[in-house]
């Protein structure tokens, strides 16, 4: 999958346009543009290029930034925990509030709590990213004045991107766990405990949110890998330092070995997070064994 | 037991990412610094000589210092690190250096220092990004300890404006460290002095209480970049910055009505739309290229559009060239005209033609609203308009490929200096869509004139003729905006740079 995605972007953002008129002064003549290309081995065959590349990026050696001059994978690597720290806020906000608004919905279900947490779960799916992180910043930030309008630093700084983030997962997995639910509270086991005369909310939580979990990992594991990449437009909005704000100026810029270096280590990131939600159900559920 | 282990993985969660707050936390402070700036990107090197982007110029001006500078109003030089300089013969440019000046390590600026930095700005081993701009110059020489010369290859009027950005390091320190580590951890003769880069979150300088012009009137200043206009604006009226950069032109009405801030303006981009006159059959005839000039009505959009805040333009040179005519008038907006004359041209029933452009390619304010406009414009002549909206890299590809027939364009370089003439209409450097031997000889000329006023006698007579041979439609000049605190003393200069060493806060 890797050397998919290596061979996708790699093509791609070749042939998506030239970085020489980026890089050099507007006053580069046609001979300077030539030279560039020569130095930086852009005149070789494209497959060449990729063989090179793939060679270098087996020792680790994904190659220089052109823009920033400097090793491209320990660039992107540095900007990592930043990346994580809001990927993880944002799935810590949307389990704490959607975890709680999935179970009550169904417990509850058709009543008026319901209709309107499902109302704002369809609201919080389709709502652009980028309209709702500035809507965050025009209300609580200039008319407020409570919280810092971008960048990266306490606290304070991470719940607007955090929000703004996990917004799409919360509603994500609200409705997951409410339909996860419905459906287990159907099942016998639950109207044997309801007999018994334990009481509702034992029930609830003991024995159906405990069954509904189990999807919701795997949902989880995949909203990680996806917030992980797809903090994109977030962190551009707010100016934070992560991996996403950097494939972003890179691809604009056309900077080949840092588009390559980001897209690999989101790719690497969202593989690594599968197989941690694999391993992960395992220790969840003893009955589910890999052999 | 699932509960319980689902807990431990939450408090690992938790754990991880209380922890990473609170190690990010530390390093935050409501304030970096007296002053705060606000530019759309990062640094990208401190080493001058390595990136030619305008947001990382623009902090290293701040650290470093040139020979001479552009005067503020932009038509003439003043001295920095040279105190005088003469045209010793045609070709070599003498510059007497300032005593006294030293590096923020304490090692002496003097011609060697000067030498270095250009021999290792144009040495072919280090690949320097910055080498195209100084291509003029064969070689500098020491004459004495303090007096350098720039030697070009041939008599070449525009020296100065060329060397107006060579930042001069400090050769001592650069040997010592290697040129990875000074791109990391500078040392140059500036106002500020290098402090601190958390990459895509701040710059800190502090001032250099040493400066040869006498110490700054704040402790330290800050570049923060926030790529995102609404964020960067946000920022600005909340008063976490102090100035910004890149104020998009729909904004403007806004910050107008925020009490604290202020704009700040300074001449900008000649945007112009270019034409293949080579290739497209149509362009290949003045008369149609001058009835398209007729077509568009370029003063309506400086009014609609850009809100006044551009300069129409009567010609391909900017105001402050020498040799600017403003006795030319500009291209009246004259359909009935233009369609006369694109039916005496063979096209009475007009043409169909791709127009390629990019939002904001080099810095076009509404780009896209521009050329709908002058689609729509041209389409009322008959010329009907196809708009082919590319990214700028795309753009550029397109444009050095000579595919395009008809492309919105930027120029900002060096105005003063007339540079884009050369680069932009002679047909020995980019004559990608215009050729014309009559237009070379003038340039040339221009070009090779070190006498000012017959420099501007040239360029009025190449002013005339390129308005007439029609190969752009010409269009105007985009201010480029600048939102600032009103508590900040501090104006955009036209030199393209953000200075900062005069910088002061008034309470």
């Amino acid at each position: 999958m890797i050397v998919g995605v290596s061979l996708v972007v790699f093509f791609v953002i070749r042939l998506s346009g030239d970085p020489t008129f980026l890089l050099l002064s507007a006053e580069a003549t046609e001979a300077d543009r030539a030279r560039f290309a020569r130095e930086e081995g852009f005149d070789r065959p494209l497959y060449v290029q990729y063989l090179e590349f793939m060679k270098r990026a087996l020792r680790g050696d994904l190659g220089r930034s052109l823009r920033y001059r400097q090793p491209a994978l320990p660039f992107v690597l540095e900007r990592l925990p930043a990346t994580v720290e809001l990927a993880l806020a944002a799935l810590i906000v949307s389990l704490l509030v959607a975890i709680p608004a999935g179970v009550i919905s169904a417990v509850r279900r058709d009543t008026a709590y319901d209709n309107l947490t499902m109302l704002g779960a369809l609201f919080g799916q389709s709502m652009p990213v980028f309209w709702l992180g500035i809507m965050l910043i025009l209300i609580f930030s200039v008319r407020l004045e409570l919280l810092p309008t971008s960048g990266r630093g306490g606290l304070d700084h991470l719940i607007l991107p955090a929000l703004t983030l996990g917004l799409y997962s919360t509603a994500r997995v609200t409705r997951l766990v409410r339909a996860g639910m419905l459906d287990v509270i159907g099942q016998d086991y639950i109207r044997t405990a309801q007999a018994k005369g334990l009481p509702d909310r034992r029930v609830i939580v003991k024995h159906a949110l405990r069954n509904t979990l189990i999807p919701v990992i795997t949902i989880v594991g995949l909203e990680l890998g996806t917030l992980l990449g797809g903090a994109v437009i977030t962190e551009t909005i707010f100016a934070w330092p992560g991996i996403g704000r950097l494939a972003v100026t890179a691809i604009f810029q056309r900077d080949y070995p840092l588009v390559q270096a980001t897209v690999l280590v989101t790719a690497l990131i969202f593989v690594l997070s599968n197989l941690l939600v694999d391993l992960l159900y395992g220790w969840l559920d003893p009955r589910i064994r890999y052999t | 037991m699932i509960n319980l282990r689902s807990l431990v993985f939450l408090g690992l969660v938790l754990g991880i990412v209380l922890g990473s707050v609170v190690l990010g936390a530390g390093k935050a402070g409501a304030r970096d610094a007296d002053i705060i700036i606000s530019q759309k990107a990062d640094v990208e090197t401190f080493d001058p000589s390595m990136t030619n982007n305008t947001s990382t110029h623009n902090i290293n001006i701040n650290i470093y210092d040139t020979l001479v500078r552009l005067s503020d109003d932009g038509k003439d030089f003043v001295g920095e690190l040279a105190e005088s300089w003469k045209l010793v013969d045609q070709t070599t440019w003498q510059f007497k250096l300032r005593r006294g000046v030293k590096f923020q390590n304490g090692e002496d600026l003097n011609a060697a220092a000067v030498k270095f930095t250009f021999d290792s700005m144009v040495d072919p081993e280090r690949k320097t990004r910055e080498r195209p701009t100084y291509a003029a110059f064969k070689e500098v020489r020491v004459d004495d300890p303090y007096t350098v010369s720039f030697l070009t290859h041939k008599p070449y009027a525009i020296a100065l404006t060329q060397l107006q950005y060579l930042m001069i390091v400090p050769p001592g320190y650069v040997k010592q460290v290697g040129w990875d580590e000074f791109a990391k951890k500078p040392v140059g003769s500036g106002a500020f002095k290098y402090k601190e880069w958390e990459k895509d979150v701040r710059v800190v300088l502090e001032a250099n209480d040493a400066y040869w012009k006498g110490k700054p009137k704040v402790h330290s200043i800050a570049f923060r970049p926030i790529p995102e206009d609404a964020a960067r604006i946000a920022a600005l009226q909340r008063g976490e910055v102090d100035i910004i950069d890149a104020v998009p032109y729909d904004r403007i009405k806004e910050l107008q009505g925020t009490p604290n801030v202020r704009i700040s303006q300074r001449q900008g981009e000649q945007v112009y739309i270019g034409l293949d006159t080579l290739r497209f059959e149509p362009f290949k005839k003045r008369e149609v290229r001058q009835a398209l000039n007729y077509a568009v009505n370029a003063d309506a959009l400086v009014k609609n559009l850009l809100v006044g805040y551009a300069v129409r333009l009567n010609g391909p040179l900017f105001p402050t060239t020498p040799g600017f005519n403003e006795k030319i008038p500009a291209y009246p907006y004259d359909s009935d005209r233009a369609k006369k004359m694109l039916a005496q041209a063979g096209y009475p029933n007009g043409f169909d033609v791709e127009f390629a452009l990019s939002t904001a390619f080099q810095g076009i304010a509404k780009g896209t609203e521009v050329g709908e406009a002058v689609a729509g414009q041209l389409g009322r002549v008959g010329v009907r308009t196809k708009l082919n909206v590319m990214d700028s890299a795309a753009l550029f590809s397109a444009y050095s490929a000579k595919k395009l027939q008809m492309y919105l364009y930027a120029w900002k370089s060096s105005p003063e200096a007339g540079r884009h003439l050369e680069t932009l209409l002679h047909s020995k450097t980019r004559g990608y869509y215009y050729q014309n031997p009559e237009a070379d000889k003038l340039i040339d000329a221009y070009f090779s004139a070190l006498d000012l006023k017959k420099r501007q006698e040239i360029g009025r007579e190449l002013h005339a003729y390129l308005r007439e041979d029609a190969p752009w439609i010409f269009l105007y000049q985009q201010m480029d905006l600048f939102g600032v605190r009103k508590n900040v003393t501090w104006e955009a200069k036209p030199d393209y740079l953000m200075r900062m060493r005069d910088v002061a806060v008034t309470k």
